[in-house]
């Protein structure tokens, strides 16, 4: 890395409102600055003195003198020359003699840039004594060129005589050439590459030099939020992930293509339904209620995805980070820890995802172009029955039931079954194609791309696409200014007509494909929908093709910045964002749609989010051990959303617009809402000669969303970590070559409550007859708010340990966590004696701050250089990674019972219960103990639903041994949450061949596989899993699965351990096999690189889940209600082909 | 460098100013941006009207607890056992549902009284809305204090989650007695006199429930003054028994009822709940339901408040569905759920729990015999007492009592036709159990002033022959002592 620039402090002027005062500053070490720095990096000298005796004159109006004898312009840094007295010596001769024969004197010299155009600066670290720098060596000339692994030219590497600022950077071709000392040394670097050294013992122009790839991690830049840091400069928890893991996956969003790539990240795809959202938490759940996704930080724009819909058709999702093109992302940096998060304040407490885009590089114009082309297909599936097992098994129903057999001689059974799940699901297609231009010079870098990705959905009528475009440009308007510009434009198209999460009857078709019965055919004879006989419920196939469900969505992120050199080592930054996003939702169901009479409804949603930045970093020069980086920061952040929406019903003609329908339906709605932050915080990185490293940093955070008393949240962190392999005890020469302790603490918030809720809120629609005799309107207060609301807080302590050894062939990153959140948001239960509006029978509630959370855990990364690759031949190198986390609740409040007893409160909602000392999301529910063999065996058992079991019905567990099986003998029977989950990466190359295979899979979880209650359920005319082929009977007795009986009246069907599954599961997730053809061919086609692939995605799956994937939620975004498959979209395999090209 | 850096800061100073956090919702009108003019005060007292006609008040409710428990009505439905024989607990649901619904009223007419004072409008018609709110607060907390006893006294509206504002401690029964006093009085003074309006409280809701609460605290001279006060503004009954009861009210003598207006408003579901089907839309165990006792109390040939008075018929016109004895019907259907008596004071269809029909909260017959008990009391049987009485029974057809009549010889035969005019007349609106109540209390606090039958008979007939004095209140709502560290339960609960 070249050496930072430093730049000076800058006091802020702090608001009246605001108690804390800030300033702060910090270095600026981007790859982006890094050429820039380079070249205008200035080191102060030790002041040189002259002794008094002989007569010396000030260097300075020397120099003056020679600019104008000489017609020459003498450039120097004032700080370098000011002060300073040298004897002139009585030369005669050019410039350049004179100034060769002063400078020295002082420790400074020169260098002539071309005719009659001088540099003075200061001599290099450890330059020579005055006396001896007279004699200092001749320049020699030195020309070359540089090239990368494969041979390829290298364009903008610094080249440098080494211990000085004398260099240049390669041109496009990769050559450069400058004047050196004799004897010197050169030293070639580039971000990505491992830095070479060369020795230079007189004038040559054939130096040839070829630049390793840099497997070092430790000097991976990390973008850490208003800055960036080096890797072995962290002190806290970061895990990164690069372009290239996310290129491989052919998936929609980066999101997706974050599992299983780092660390305490855990990553689900709830549902396999394109383009739909994706559950991303770090280091576990740590609210209760509230968003729990981390805050991502788009190019320096926080986006906070709440995946809202106005009109939720089918369950279907729209993922607003789907904006992004995964091509256009340079990296992803995961803020895990409190310490590293803090500086984002109030909305850090599920960590944050800073997302870096890809910029240009100093050099030629380089033309990208990324095509792939793939082929989906149900990756698995469900066994149900033929017409015949059908027919026997709804027979078995009804005559347990006591009941006529529906399949008699009279209604036979038809010859024909209809395959539901083949009528529903197809092979379809997925296709990217994306075009980038970038390039620069050493004055404007410029990344232009614009993309489009389809993927078919395999179920019917559905899919997703995107046409993406994308700008990313910098300026260097003068030596102390640069603007730029980061733009993410997009234009996504949601097909959401799937109904997933439903029940067949409600128009699910995910469960109707399954339970939807095969003895009817999909059509009848004249051309209408087919419906169930025995029950006029849906037809899976008429409710996709007749309805559209389209959500559209219009999206920009971006900013403009300008940063400017206020001094050598103070840098302002301001930058103005913007997040804005308009959605238009279309429903239409048409005429034909099973039951209906034709519907339509249109949603709109727009919202503008505004962000102004200003930030200031100070890097104080402090002499060579000490390095402090100061930042002060102010941001300011607005929303203003509106919607609006209207439906209506009964077309005269299959007109999929309003106009169409006759009757409205409800009145349309509109509803707007605004939010705003005012932030100021400051950070401090400081380290002592690189061994002891130490930040400290402060947010204040001002929301709109409290009062004022709370509306300010102040969130600390520090952090510190010692790389002990620095220290002189440690063997250098060891096989660890670099090994740090990390430890750190850091406070976070999560403000994402309501944006009114804090407000007592009035509603309209209390109607009573006015004065007169019509009715008129009341208005009263609705919601009882509270000003005493404020944030959620995390408090997470944090330490780490990251091993780098045998020539960083292994790198090894350990952390362990333990995250604690206090002042929970929850609905309490307050007295009626408020006068709180809640129907008859319910308590009166406000929302609170109750309750706290823990989240423990260990994580675990590790990348190994099994094999190095030499000369082209093999390499294989291996990226593993696995986390744990146990989730706990601490303390919701207190509840007293009806008998007067004051204890724990607990929340039960269905099928989960929140409790003190348990997970979120734990399962509640009765246990199994087996099948009850015979009726008089029943009759010794507790009652169900009333009445004794009989033989083939569930033997539930009377916990309360009260002998009736009820909701009170309920317990805690199961736990959502992974023990573990963790992803290898292996990577193999030979020659131009790559392979890249990825496994990845999460243990020791429960699924509540809700679906199989349909399927194995045995008491509707709904069509059923073979599983129950194999049921009880007086033969059959050795099974799990009940007698069938119609309407299941002993509540076999209630949720119990039966329908718990264990969710651990491993998967290949992706296969890559890769050729680069050799440049040598390809340049005869004028294309510099090109490589073509074929991709497997979710190849293989490795589970005992009997449903269509374990990787899967019917609640996706909630906190305590993940783990369930109730009729989710099921996920794809997927298999394409792809060329990647540069031109 | 000042080009850039002066309007960075330039536009952080500008920006940074604390109001750029203050957002008040777009969407939903809050105290601070909503009263702002006399159409808002007009729509907050109106909402102070709905809570009135809510299942937990008038809709259903308190008129359940107010003849349920007494010897006016009896019911086989499992929802009003535990008012019917007398076993609530704190966990019944009226008990509930009369709570929560009171507090939603009490602080719907708070917020009235809090912001309304402020608004620019025209000052007469302020004058109006601020009464008709005290008027209304009065009403919810006199009903909650006949019911539970001393409730939490909140006077101004709930606008804050906040422990220390949601937790109130019960006041005493004379404090709560003596708010609704202040209220009731506030209310006549703000009410112009000639403002009677039928489908709002006026002056003389205020005067008639005033005087109903001094008959309660036994201030009789205060309950005469206030019923005078009534009566000498020229109020006059309908001249009918029957033209009380049409399909909507609004007779003459009304002085204050809840409106219905079907399903525009939420609609009254009374009478779906009390008659039988056809009428009621569906045919279940009925609430409600008149006992055999309370039929043969009433002289149902010559009373015409219980006479028979012709055939009913479904509005089809067609099905005869029982006959009409004015305060009680017959109930004529094949299905059990609708035979016998049943309360006919709702005469309109139920119309999916969504009737038309109108409550009666107060009207001048109550007044008339409010101020005939409260001057019996103080003086005995006089001509004032039984003119005041005679203007009630002439109109039942039942003849005038001279100071000859056996029941003007004592304080106490006059006490006991008065409690027996009282039980005729308001059959089923929801006053039969508080009188029992009131004249339980009273007997108590004077032994000699003894009423013919009181609660504690009532109680002791359903709960085994023991007068359980607990059960003349009603319990604190179990929700209220679970979440109100601050309350007390009544005692016996």
């Amino acid at each position: 890395m070249n050496k930072p620039l430093t730049y000076l402090g800058w006091p802020v002027a702090r608001p009246a409102c605001l108690a804390a005062s800030v300033a702060v500053l910090q270095l600026l070490n981007t790859p982006a600055h890094a050429q820039f720095m380079a070249v205008n990096s200035v080191r102060q000298s030790e002041p040189t003195t002259v002794p008094a005796d002989v007569k010396s004159v000030p260097l300075k109006s020397l120099l003056k003198q020679w600019e104008s004898e000489y017609h020459a312009t003498i450039f120097y840094e004032s700080n370098v020359v000011d002060n300073k007295r040298v004897v002139a010596q009585p030369t005669t001769g050019s410039l350049a003699e004179k100034l060769a024969a002063v400078l020295p004197q002082v420790s400074l010299q020169f260098k002539e840039l071309r005719d009659n155009y001088f540099v003075v600066t200061s001599q290099p670290e450890r330059a020579p004594s005055p006396a001896t720098s007279a004699m200092a060596p001749q320049n020699v000339p030195a020309s070359g060129r540089v090239t990368d692994p494969k041979g390829e030219p290298l364009p903008g590497v610094t080249v440098l005589v080494k211990g000085t600022t004398n260099g240049t950077s390669t041109g496009p071709d990769g050559s450069f050439s400058l004047s050196v000392p004799e004897n010197s040394t050169l030293v070639f670097s580039s971000v990505g590459f491992k830095t070479q050294e060369l020795a230079v013992t007189g004038a040559t122009s054939t130096i040839d030099i070829r630049l390793s790839d840099d497997q070092q991690a430790l000097n991976e830049v990390v973008v850490v939020g208003y800055g960036t840091q080096t890797r072995q400069d962290l002190s806290t928890s970061v895990a990164s992930v690069g372009s290239q893991a996310l290129a491989r996956q052919p998936v929609a969003g980066f999101d997706q293509a974050l599992q299983g790539q780092a660390p305490g990240v855990q990553v689900t795809a709830p549902s396999g339904a394109p383009g739909a959202g994706i559950n991303v938490r770090v280091r576990g759940n740590a609210s209760l209620s509230l968003n729990g996704s981390p805050l991502y930080v788009i190019d320096g724009v926080p986006v906070l995805p709440d995946y809202q819909q106005e009109i939720s058709v089918g369950n279907q999702r729209i993922n607003p980070l789907n904006t992004l093109n995964p091509n256009d992302i340079e990296s992803i940096d995961v803020l895990k820890d409190g310490a590293a998060a803090a500086i984002y304040g109030v909305r850090a407490a599920n960590g944050v995802v800073v997302i870096t885009t890809k910029r240009g590089k100093v050099g030629q114009s380089q033309v990208g172009l990324s095509v792939y082309y793939g082929r989906q297909k149900l990756r698995k599936k469900l066994d149900v029955l033929n017409s015949a097992q059908f027919a026997q098994e709804l027979n078995e129903i009804n005559v347990n039931a006591g009941l006529a057999p529906a399949f008699t001689t009279a209604n036979p059974v038809p010859s024909f079954s209809t395959d539901w799940q083949d009528e529903v699901y197809r092979t379809a297609a997925l296709q990217n194609y994306q075009l980038n231009i970038s390039g620069g010079s050493e004055k404007t870098r410029y990344y232009v791309a614009g993309g489009y990705f389809k993927q078919d959905g395999i179920s019917l009528n559905s899919g997703f696409d995107r046409f993406n475009f994308k700008v990313n440009l910098e300026q260097t308007v003068s030596k102390k200014l640069r603007v730029g510009t980061n733009l993410n434009m997009s234009r996504t198209n949601n097909n959401g007509s799937v109904r997933s999460e439903l029940a067949l009857g409600n128009s699910g078709t995910v469960l109707g494909a399954l339970s939807q019965i095969p003895t009817i055919p999909v059509r009848n004879a004249n051309g209408t929908y087919a419906l169930n006989p025995f029950n006029q419920s849906d037809n899976p196939v008429g409710n996709l093709l007749e309805s559209s469900n389209r959500a559209i969505v219009y999206q920009m992120i971006g900013n403009v910045f300008g940063e400017f050199d206020i001094l050598q080592n103070l840098r302002l930054r301001s930058s103005l964002g913007l997040d804005f996003r308009t959605q238009t939702e279309n429903q239409f169901l048409s005429r034909n749609y099973p039951g209906s009479t034709g519907r339509a409804q249109t949603a709109t949603n727009q919202q503008v989010i505004w962000l102004l930045e200003n930030t200031l970093t100070y890097n104080p020069t402090l002499g060579d051990k000490h390095h402090l980086t100061l930042l002060a920061g102010q941001s300011m952040q607005q929303s203003n959303r509106f919607t609006s929406g209207a439906t209506t019903r009964d077309f005269s003609a299959n007109l999929p617009y309003l106009s169409g329908g006759s009757t409205v339906v409800g009145i349309p709605g509109s509803y707007e809402d605004s939010w705003a932050l005012l932030s100021y915080f400051a950070r401090a990185n400081y380290d002592f000669d690189g061994k002891y490293l130490f930040s400290a940093s402060l947010r204040a955070d001002g929301t709109s969303r409290f009062t004022n008393k709370y509306s300010f949240g102040y969130f600390p962190a520090v952090s510190a970590a010692w790389r002990v392999s620095k220290e002189n005890f440690f063997p250098q020469d060891g096989p660890v070559s670099d090994l740090k302790l990390r430890a750190s603490f850091g406070a976070n918030g999560n403000q994402e409550i309501y944006t009114y809720q804090r407000f007592s809120r009035y509603s309209t629609g209390y109607l009573y007859q006015g004065t007169g005799s019509t009715i008129v309107g009341g208005i009263t207060q609705s919601n009882i708010g509270n000003n005493d609301l404020r944030w959620e807080t995390t408090y997470q302590y944090n330490g780490g340990l990251d091993l780098s050894m045998l020539d960083n062939r292994l790198t090894f990153t350990f952390d362990i966590y333990n995250k604690q959140t206090k002042d929970l948001l929850l609905d309490v239960p307050i007295p009626l004696s408020t006068g709180a509006e809640v129907p008859n029978g319910s308590n009166a509630v406000v929302t609170q701050n109750i309750g706290q959370v823990q989240n423990r855990g260990i994580e675990i990364g590790l990348v190994t250089t099994n094999v190095l690759a030499q000369d082209n031949g093999f390499g294989w190198t291996t990226n593993f990674n696995v986390s744990g986390n146990r989730n706990r609740i601490l303390d919701l409040g207190p509840q007293t019972s009806d008998a007067g007893v004051v204890s724990d409160r607990n929340i039960i909602a269905s099928e989960r219960i929140s409790q003190v000392g348990q997970p979120l999301g734990a399962f509640y529910g009765h246990t199994v103990q087996g099948i009850v063999q015979s009726d008089a065996e029943g009759l010794t058992l507790a009652t169900q639903n009333g009445n004794r079991p009989k033989a083939g019905d569930i033997r539930f567990v009377d916990t309360n041994g009260d002998g009736a099986i009820t909701d009170a003998d309920r317990t805690i029977i199961g736990n959502p949450n992974p023990k573990a989950f963790a992803g290898v990466t292996n990577n193999f190359s030979y020659k131009g061949l790559e392979l890249s295979v990825f496994f990845q899979g999460q243990f020791g979880n429960q699924i509540y596989n809700q679906t199989r209650q349909i399927i194995e359920s045995q008491s509707d005319p709904y069509n059923q899993s073979t599983r129950v082929l194999n049921h009880w009977t007086p033969t059959n007795t050795n099974t799990d699965i009940p007698r069938p009986v119609r309407n299941d009246p002993q509540g076999n069907n209630r949720f119990s351990t039966r329908w718990l599954e264990d969710g651990s599961y491993v998967r290949l997730k992706n296969v890559t096999l890769a050729y680069n053809i050799p440049t040598t061919l390809s340049k005869r086609a004028s294309i510099q690189n090109l490589r073509i692939y074929v991709t497997g995605q979710n190849l293989i799956t490795w589970t005992k889940y009997l449903g269509y994937d374990p990787e899967v939620s019917a609640d996706p975004f909630s906190s305590t209600a993940f783990g369930r498959d109730f009729g989710v979209y099921p996920q794809a395999r997927t298999y394409t082909v792809g060329i990647n090209a540069t031109f | 460098m000042k080009k850039l850096v002066i309007p960075a800061l330039g536009a952080l100073s500008f920006l940074a100013s604390c109001n750029f956090l203050e957002k008040e919702p777009l969407v939903s009108l809050t105290p601070e941006n909503f009263f702002t003019s006399g159409t808002d005060a007009e729509a907050a007292l109106t909402a102070s009207y709905d809570a009135l006609q809510g299942t937990g008040a008038y809709g259903q409710d308190l008129n359940v607890m107010g003849e349920m428990p007494s010897d006016n009505c009896t019911s086989t439905n499992g929802d009003v056992n535990a008012m019917d024989k007398i076993i609530w607990t704190p966990t019944t649901s009226q008990v509930g549902n009369v709570y929560r619904q009171g507090y939603i009223g009490v602080n719907r007419a708070n917020i009235v009284l809090k912001y309304v004072p402020a608004i620019a409008m025209d000052t007469a018609r302020r004058r109006q809305i601020l009464g008709e709110a005290h008027f209304i607060r009065g009403l919810n907390y006199f009903n909650m204090a006949r019911v539970y006893g001393g409730v939490p006294l909140r006077l101004t509206p709930t606008e804050s989650g906040a422990p220390a504002d949601v937790n109130l401690a019960r006041s005493t029964t004379d404090q709560v007695y003596d708010q609704v006093v202040a209220d009731l009085q506030a209310a006549a003074m703000q009410m112009p006199t000639a403002s009677q309006n039928q489908n709002r409280a006026g002056k003389n809701a205020a005067y008639a429930l005033l005087a109903r609460v001094q008959l309660t605290r036994r201030n009789w001279a205060a309950a005469q003054a206030a019923a005078n006060a009534v009566i000498t503004s020229g109020v006059a009954l309908n001249g009918t028994f029957k033209s009380l009861f049409p399909a909507e009210n609004k007779g003459a003598e009304s002085l204050f009822e809840i409106q219905y207006a079907g399903s525009a408003d939420g609609g009254n579901i009374l009478p779906d709940l009390a008659l039988p089907a056809p009428l009621a839309t569906y045919s279940f165990p009925k609430f409600n339901i008149p006992t055999a006792e309370l039929i043969s109390y009433a002289d149902t040939v010559n009373d015409r408040r219980w006479a028979f008075n012709g055939i009913v018929r479904a509005p089809n016109g067609s099905t005869v569905v029982g006959r009409d004895h004015v305060s009680y019907i017959d109930g004529r259907s094949t299905n059990a759920n609708d035979q016998g008596p049943f309360v006919y004071k709702w005469t309109s269809i139920g119309n999916n729990f969504s009737s038309t029909d109108n409550t009666y909260v107060l009207r001048y017959a109550e007044v008339l015999l409010a101020y005939a008990e409260a001057v019996n009391e103080q003086t005995g049987p006089s001509a004032d007492v039984l003119a005041k009485l005679n203007l009630v029974r002439q109109r039942a057809g039942l003849a005038a009592l001279t100071t000859a009549s056996p029941q003007a010889a004592t304080k106490q035969t006059m006490r006991n036709e008065i409690d027996r005019q009282r039980r005729l007349e308001l059959a089923f609106e929801g006053e039969r159990w508080f009188d029992l109540l009131r004249y339980a209390r009273h007997t108590q606090a004077d032994p000699s002033a003894a009423h013919a039958v009181t609660a504690l008979d009532i109680i002791a007939q359903q709960r085994g022959g023991v007068r359980e004095a607990n059960y003349l209140v009603f319990p604190i709502p179990q929700s209220e002592t679970n979440t109100n560290p601050l309350i007390q339960q009544n005692p016996g609960y």
